[in-house]
């Protein structure tokens, strides 16, 4: 299976990029990494991205209209596969293959994964109780095959409340749209890197606390609990601009 | 409130003078609109300068523009904007093309505006309106103006089957009508329209240009619909699924 991995970046630490890249060796399938800058490209990163995207005008929208551009390009390009994976994260071995396993056994549009919480300095602490990838998913932890690019659009069309965490919607349109999402498993494979202060406090002072952020770890539920909060009017308008209708 | 109005240009390879043309006829509109430019594998480092947003893209996807100008679109989506139109790099349009489009939404409440096009001689001069695109059965890209109900259909530009990627603009209208998209025409020709086939200087008294010209002859959409029903069943049902329609 040949593999897109979309990664999108702004000011992240090289040694994070590096290390996600790394991630992509050996993971049993014909990866491309996809780059793409939100408004700040860097040279070095273009020199060993495989594909470099450049997006001169910063959208600050947490890598989302940069994971679009990235994703629809490699769709357009007939990859077999399109998935994502965060500036600061990265894939433990056998996530790409684990996934590919599953969509081709479950005959399925879309597969995803769970993921394990790491300190800033990558030291991981846990499997995260909140995402399961069956009704919550991280952005790093979604791949994609043909039937189901159309929701690529997703990650610029999530309404404005919802769409700092915009895998929610993305995985409730493959549902509505009633594509087959498998889920990959029992481990969970994908490395997420938290920047959330909070989460990082009761660890101590690291070297990367300069990329620390004040928002919180986002709590993917409260996406689903949005939705349902809305009027049925309001509810089909939502519908309507992202598709599903 | 004035309404946020982006215009998307893809360019691949076409003079400069072109594109500036193109950015001057956005810049002049009469409705101000911020200008895309998506550069498909060959990037101009001049437009930097020009006040425009610029999207490099790092290899051209071959495929008419169409790939560049859905993900132009889709970040003017993420960005908010109220409306989002199309200009082909070697297109210009006329002061009042965006102004009409959001008179006549506001007026009807739609959901895709469409203008008529003038045709224009590969050297600028006039020629005549257009007499195949009528805004209604008949889309120009570049006559198009899509609001927020009507985004989801900009991915279908990237995601039209290869094999009729170069009229994804006929699937684009396909998929709006499917879906039940309000759309109306405001009849009038504010796009100026540069034409560089070949069949049509064929078939015309004008001499052939020497320059700028592409040999490619634009189906007929009954010729369209005869290679889609020509597919196997469910080869048509994957590609509805590709492109969302399904």
């Amino acid at each position: 299976m040949r593999i897109a991995v979309v990664t999108p970046y702004t000011d992240e630490p090289a040694e994070w990029l590096a290390r996600g890249h790394a991630s992509l060796a050996g993971q049993g399938h014909e990866v491309a990494h996809i780059l793409v800058a939100d408004g700040r490209p860097d040279p070095a990163v273009a020199a060993w991205a495989d594909q470099h995207i450049v997006l001169r005008h910063p959208h600050r929208d947490g890598g989302n209209a940069a994971r679009m551009a990235g994703g629809l390009s490699a769709a357009s390009q007939r990859f077999d596969a399109v998935t994502f994976l965060d500036a600061a994260d990265w894939f433990l071995p056998g996530h790409l293959a684990g996934m590919a396993t599953v969509l081709e056994a479950a005959g399925a549009d879309a597969a995803t994964a769970r993921r394990v919480l790491h300190r800033i300095d990558g030291t991981p602490v846990g499997v995260c109780p909140r995402v399961d990838g069956l009704r919550t998913v991280d952005a790093s932890g979604i791949l994609l095959r043909p039937p189901a690019f159309p929701a690529i659009a997703l990650w610029c069309l999530a309404p404005a409340p919802v769409a700092g965490d915009a895998a929610q919607s993305l995985l409730g349109y493959l549902q509505g749209r009633e594509r087959r999402v498998a889920v990959a498993g029992p481990a969970a494979t994908v490395a997420k890197r938290v920047r959330a202060r909070g989460f990082n406090a009761e660890f101590g002072p690291t070297p990367w606390d300069a990329w620390l952020v004040d928002a919180d770890l986002p709590d993917p539920a409260a996406v689903g609990r949005w939705w349902r909060g809305l009027d049925a009017d309001e509810r089909a308008r939502q519908f309507r601009r992202i598709g599903v209708h | 409130m004035t309404r946020r109005v982006a215009i998307v240009t893809p360019y691949h390879g076409e003079p400069l003078a072109w594109i500036a043309k193109a950015h001057a006829s956005v810049r002049m509109q009469s409705h101000p609109a911020t200008h895309i430019l998506v550069g498909d594998g060959k990037p101009e480092a001049a437009i930097d300068a020009w006040g425009a947003q610029h999207i490099i893209m790092p290899a051209g996807h071959r495929d008419w523009g169409h790939t560049p100008r859905a993900i132009g679109a889709l970040s003017a989506a993420a960005q908010g904007f109220d409306a989002i139109g199309f200009l082909d790099a070697d297109n210009w349009f006329y002061p009042d093309h965006v102004e009409t489009l959001l008179a006549l939404q506001a007026e009807r409440d739609l959901e895709v505006a469409s203008s008529l096009r003038v045709m224009h001689h590969v050297d600028g001069r006039l020629l005549h309106r257009c007499q195949l695109v009528d805004g209604i059965e008949t889309f120009d890209t570049n006559c198009l103006m899509l609001f927020p109900p009507a985004y989801s259909a900009l991915s279908v530009f990237a995601l039209v089957p290869p094999d009729v990627r170069y009229i994804a603009d006929r699937w684009v209208s396909i998929w709006l009508k499917r879906r039940g998209r309000r759309i109306g025409c405001t009849h009038k020709g504010t796009v100026a329209y540069r034409v560089r086939y070949k069949y049509f200087y064929d078939t015309s008294p004008l001499p052939m240009p020497t320059e700028h010209i592409v040999d490619l002859k634009i189906p007929h959409p009954r010729e369209l619909r005869q290679w889609w029903l020509g597919l196997p069943a469910d080869e048509r049902e994957f590609h509805m699924k590709v492109m969302g329609a399904s």
